[in-house]
This record gives C-alpha cells, structure tokens and sequence, in this order.
C-alpha cells in the first residue's frame, strides 16, 4: 500500500447468512440434529467486490438508497465487522462514530463515562486527563460534569458523544449520519469541527442521508448500489447521478395518472392514503388567500393535510406547471433539506415563493407525499388546483419567466 | 495468536477502566459499598455454619473458617461463570458499534471478580486472628493458587461466553451444571467424607485441586504435595487453551449471531 493512502480497501465482499429458520437453542439444534433437519439459509451479499483507494486529507462521502449496502461498508472499514473476503489496509489511528455514546453506562457520570468511552476508542488515562477540560467544553457540560448522565437530556447525551470521538484526535474519522441530530448549533460546532479536522490533513469519511451536506464537505463521493461500486467521482457529479437513479420513479408515477385517466377516470389522484392532503391553498404577502398574484409578489402555498397514523420523515413535494404543459419547478422538503421527523393527525404545511418570478398566465399546482425514498406515494394530487399571474408591475412581455437582469454600454 | 495477544494488550486500559467499570457499578448506591464484599460471604458463612454444627451436627473443630476457605474460591469461580457467559450478549450494542477485541468482555468480569475475591480474603484472615487459629507459612502460596484459578475460570468463562451466542439457552444450563459442581467439589464437607468406591470420580473433579489447594494452605497450614500442584496447573492451562482457543477461532462469527 502506498504512503499517500489512509485506507485502501481491495476487492472486498461480505456474505451474510440469511437464514429462513435457524435453531437459535441448544435444544433445537439437538433436536433439529436428531431429525435430519438441518438450518435453513441462504448466502445474502451485502456487498460484493468493491475496491476503494482514499488518500490521506480527503474527505469522502459514501451515498445510497437504504439497504444499498453503504452502513455495511462502514462498519468494514471501521473494523466492526470482518469482510468475507477481500482486505482492508490502514495508515493511522481509526476512530467511528457510528452512533453517539453508544458505549455510555447511564449509571455513571459524565466523567466517568468519558473515562470508559475514552478507553474504548483507545485512549489511554493520560490522553483523556489532557484532553478531559476540552472535551467538556466542547460538550458544554462543566456544571454536569459529576452527575450520572442517565439525567442528561439527549442533547448532552449527543454533545457529550461527539466531543469524545473527536478528541480521539484519529488519522481516520468515519462518520455515520450523525450530523443529523442535534439542534442547529450543535450541528454548527460539528461542521466547524470537521473543517479543523480537514484542515489538519486528516481523512474523513462520511455515510449520509444528507446530501447537502455531503456535497458541501466532501471533496468526492462514492456511489453503492446494491452492494456494488457504483460511480466515483466529485460529489456533485455524484449525487446527481444518484438523483437520477431515484427520480426516474416520479415521471413513473405521472405516467400512471395518464393510465388511469385514459381509462375514463377523471382522478388525478393516487396513494396508498395514509396521509391525505385535505385542502390546498393560496395566500399573499398580507395573509389573505386568493388565486392571483403579480410578478415578484410573496406567493403562499397553504397544505392542509390529516394523517391517520404516525408517519416518520415523510416528504413533502410540490410541482408547477403552465398552462400548456412546462414543467417549471418541483422541489420537496426533501431537496431543501428540510427533514420532518414525523407527522401525525391533522396539520398544516407552508411553501413559500418569496418573489414570485412567473409572467403572466394560468399555472397548476400538484402536491405529494412521500416516504423518505420517495418512492411510496401516500398521496400525490396532480394539478389540485391552479392560480393566475398578471405582470402589472413590471415592463417585460415575453416568455414565462422574470429573470431580474440589467443592461450595460462598454 | 501473538497478534491477538498484543492487541489485548493494545486495550489493557479499557479492561482497566471495564474492571472499575463493574467494580463501581457493583457497589453504586448501595450504603455499605465495598462492605459488602466482605459481608456477603461471612453471612453465608454464618448461615451454613448453624445449618451444619448446629442442626447437621456436623462436628468439626471451626468449621467456619474451613468453610470460608472453600466458599471464597468457589464463589468467585461460579459467579464469574454466569455472569461471563452473558458478558458479549449484554455489550451486544457497543459491540455492533466500535471495535473491540471481544476477549475483553468475559475478561473484564475475570479481574472485576478477582478483586473482590482478594477482598474477601481480609475477613477471612480477621476472622482466624479472632478465633485463635494461627496463620501458617503456606498461605505465601496463595498467589500461585489465585493465578491458577484465574486461568482455569478465565478458561471456561472465555468458552462459555462465545458458545451461549451461537446457542442463547446455555445460561440455564449452566445454572444447574454449576449447582451440581457445588455438591461434588468438597466445600461443605472435608475430602474425607467422600466414600471411597467414588474417591477416583473425585479426583477426576479438577476443582477439587484448584479450590482445594486453598483450604490446604489456609485451614490446614500446609504445603500441598507435589502431584496435587502439577495436576492443578496441568487442569487449568488445558481449561484456558480450550477457552482461548475456542474463542479465536469463533470471535469473527460473533457479530452475525449477535
């Protein structure tokens, strides 16, 4: 392996063992042995042949739909779990953060548990005792210091969590989806911490839902599908790509509402229901709710929507059309990195168009809820309803779209 | 091997801080503390000593202290057992979360209970100054004893704990296999007692010289012979190479079973 290489991963797969029915007990298996019967199971490749090279003082993002095997890589190469076959080669000290405080005793306190966990992530008492003040600054913790942390509230929990893993001050620092929780100072601190990691010449790399995130830190990204290598490169290449891949299921679903339609169904509407949107609105800058607006007015789309059991991180989309069939925009909450934890029972829902850049014209609105891969429709209304733009304050004709722009003489 | 045995020792400051981990953990919250330790086995000891000079009439000159002498041992040894064998299914979490040399979990408990153990002792000799039994150069062998049973209980422990993830139903029948160990080492009664059709299945037993060895150099004051140590030592580095071996042979596998 060469020098300039934090890990070099080569040719690596893991097999788990899926098993339809397993003797879990000694008994069973006796019993199963003295039948004949023998476990049933078949191989499962979580990941197959994948080879890695990332340099020392890169930052990597590792992205992919759930179950593409990207949580399975991480812990290879944090050294969990043993790949099947392949190998894995390091240069320097490894430290992971696949959950935070995932080895805090809630029966101890703050400081004791900084001991323990320090000695887990292999700190010795020494390393600890030096870094003891600033890991409970970074945490904000001096006051709570002494007291068993089964009474702190999880933000402590989590501050407390990522503090120590940092000061383990590794070579190699893997990250999984954590910058997702905390509030939104926190995540701060954690994103300026990782900038000071960087700036060291210290290798990270980053598993992520978030891909914001990942396009903003990492300097590439690697893509896993179903196990398998998908593309490597930089991260905004990347994460289109990966884009792509999961998007094509929306025009699908478009497609479905033309079937249905042309079967004589007059229904725009499909989903499996657990989520309804009940009503959709429009409102201006005042607050007043009306279907028309003007070039560069505030434009507020109001969801109303009941959702009869608890979803978690549902996704909410909205798309715009004109008159004659453009596709003007489509954003979700999910692009705008807008995350909801979840939604029960009634509520409502705002998109908000700050400076509306629409000429004069009719426009659809079509809204949809999603699960978090955006592939299950709860609901999904197409054209639900539509508003009107007249350009009254403004001198330009043509096209659909107010561009602010000016002119110049050289 | 060698590279394993480095890496334990790469992580001797997390065993460190395991074993204060469960030494604290033990007596948090609990008024007498570290008392106990010493307490919980002189109550036993109490208990057994009316049950057996008084309602047994069992007639023995300080049966208390001949008790103790293999209690200590053996409480150390059985506890380490059960709780060992649910040590990694217990740390399943962190086990699934960072990387760890799982040896560390069983062994962790080993130590922990070995502190205790020596505690233990103190009462013990307190309470021969107490009844007048003289103390006798032999008990300078009593390291040699305690290493050895570490290395036998540390032998089964490491076994104990990877075989009861692959078959989770072992913990019960440890409970019983342990309770009928109980009856057949001679802690409550002399080696004497044993009738001598079954003297050579006892001598099969090899807690009868690990524990034993203990009430030799305490109670009676004297050297074991020669034979009886060897087969000690032989009896537990077989106990920790099957443990060991057995261990690093499936360490590997654990993460998918646990």
């Amino acid at each position: 392996m060469s020098d300039n290489l934090a890990v070099s991963i080569n040719n690596i797969s893991v097999k788990y063992k899926l098993f339809h029915e397993r003797a879990l007990t000694l008994k069973e298996t006796v019993i199963n042995l003295l039948r004949g019967k023998k476990d049933k199971f078949e191989y499962l490749w979580a990941l197959k042949e994948i080879s890695m090279a990332i340099r020392k003082g890169e930052t990597v993002g590792i992205i992919g739909q759930n179950g593409s095997g990207k949580s399975t890589l991480l812990k290879v190469i944090a050294k969990i779990l043993q790949p099947s076959e392949g190998k894995i080669q390091y240069n320097g000290k490894l430290s992971a953060m696949i959950e935070l405080g995932s080895g805090f005793n809630p029966e101890l306190t703050g400081e004791e548990n900084i001991y323990l966990n320090g000695a887990i992530l292999g700190l010795s008492k020494r390393d600890i005792r030096q870094r003891f003040k600033e890991i409970i600054e970074f945490a904000e913790l001096e006051k709570f210091i002494d007291i068993p942390i089964k009474n702190y509230s999880s933000g402590m929990y989590m501050r407390l969590g990522f503090a120590l893993s940092t000061a383990v001050n590794p070579d190699i620092l893997i990250i999984d989806e954590i910058l997702a929780v905390g509030d939104e100072s926190f995540q701060k601190k954690c994103f300026k911490k990782l900038d000071e990691f960087k700036e060291r010449g210290k290798t990270i790399i980053i598993v992520s839902h978030d891909l914001n995130s990942i396009e903003s830190i990492c300097g590439r990204a690697f893509l896993i599908k179903e196990g398998r290598l998908a593309a490597d490169g930089p991260p905004t290449e990347i994460i289109n790509l990966y884009r792509q891949s999961i998007s094509p299921l929306l025009p699908a679903l478009s497609e479905i509402v033309q079937e249905t339609k042309s079967e004589g169904d007059t229904s725009n509407r499909l989903g499996s229901g657990e989520v309804r949107i009940k009503e959709v609105r429009f409102y201006n800058s005042s607050g007043v709710e009306t279907d028309l607006f003007n070039t560069g007015d505030n434009l507020v789309v109001r969801i109303k929507y009941l959702a009869s059991k608890r979803i978690d991180k549902p996704v909410f989309g909205v798309a715009i059309h004109s008159e004659n069939g453009i596709h003007i925009n489509g954003p979700n909450t999910k692009f705008s990195g807008f995350d909801i934890d979840f939604i029960e029972g009634d509520g409502v829902l705002e998109y908000i168009i700050k400076s509306l850049p629409l000429m004069k014209g009719n426009y659809y609105l079509t809204t949809a809820i999603f699960d978090y891969t955006c592939t299950h429709p709860y609901d999904y209304w197409e054209k639900c309803c539509q508003f009107n733009v007249s350009n009254v304050n403004i001198k330009e004709r043509y096209g659909i779209f107010y561009i602010p722009s000016e002119w110049k003489r050289i | 091997m060698i590279g394993q045995i480095k890496e334990l020792y790469n992580f001797r400051e997390l065993l460190k801080n395991l074993v204060i981990k469960e030494l604290k953990l033990r007596y948090k919250r609990s008024a007498l503390g570290f008392l106990w330790t010493m307490l919980n086995p002189l109550m036993m000891m109490i208990i057994l000593t009316i049950v057996f000079s008084h309602i047994m009439r069992f007639d023995m000159k300080n049966f208390a202290i001949f008790l103790l002498c293999g209690l200590l041992p053996w409480n150390y040894f059985s506890h380490s057992l059960s709780m060992s064998t649910m040590s990694l299914i217990s740390n399943a979490n962190l086990i699934n979360k960072v990387y760890i040399p799982k040896a560390i979990f069983p062994l962790s408990i080993i130590f922990s209970n070995m502190v205790n153990m020596i505690l233990s002792l103190i009462p013990l000799f307190v309470l021969m100054i107490f009844m007048g039994i003289e103390i006798q150069p032999s008990v300078m062998l009593i390291p040699i004893l305690l290493l050895n049973l570490i290395l036998f209980t540390a032998g089964i422990s490491l076994f104990l704990s990877c075989l009861n993830v692959f078959f989770r139903d072992f913990t019960h029948m440890i409970e019983i296999i342990v309770t009928a160990w109980f009856y057949l080492t001679p802690i409550i009664y002399p080696t004497d007692m044993i009738p001598a059709k079954y003297e050579m299945l006892f001598k099969l037993n090899p807690l009868v010289y690990i524990i034993g060895g203990f009430r030799e150099v305490i109670f009676y004051g004297r050297i074991p012979d020669f034979l009886f140590i060897i087969i000690s030592v032989l009896a537990s580095l077989f106990s920790f190479a099957i443990g060991y071996l057995y261990f690093y042979k499936n360490e590997k596998q654990i993460i998918y079973y646990i």
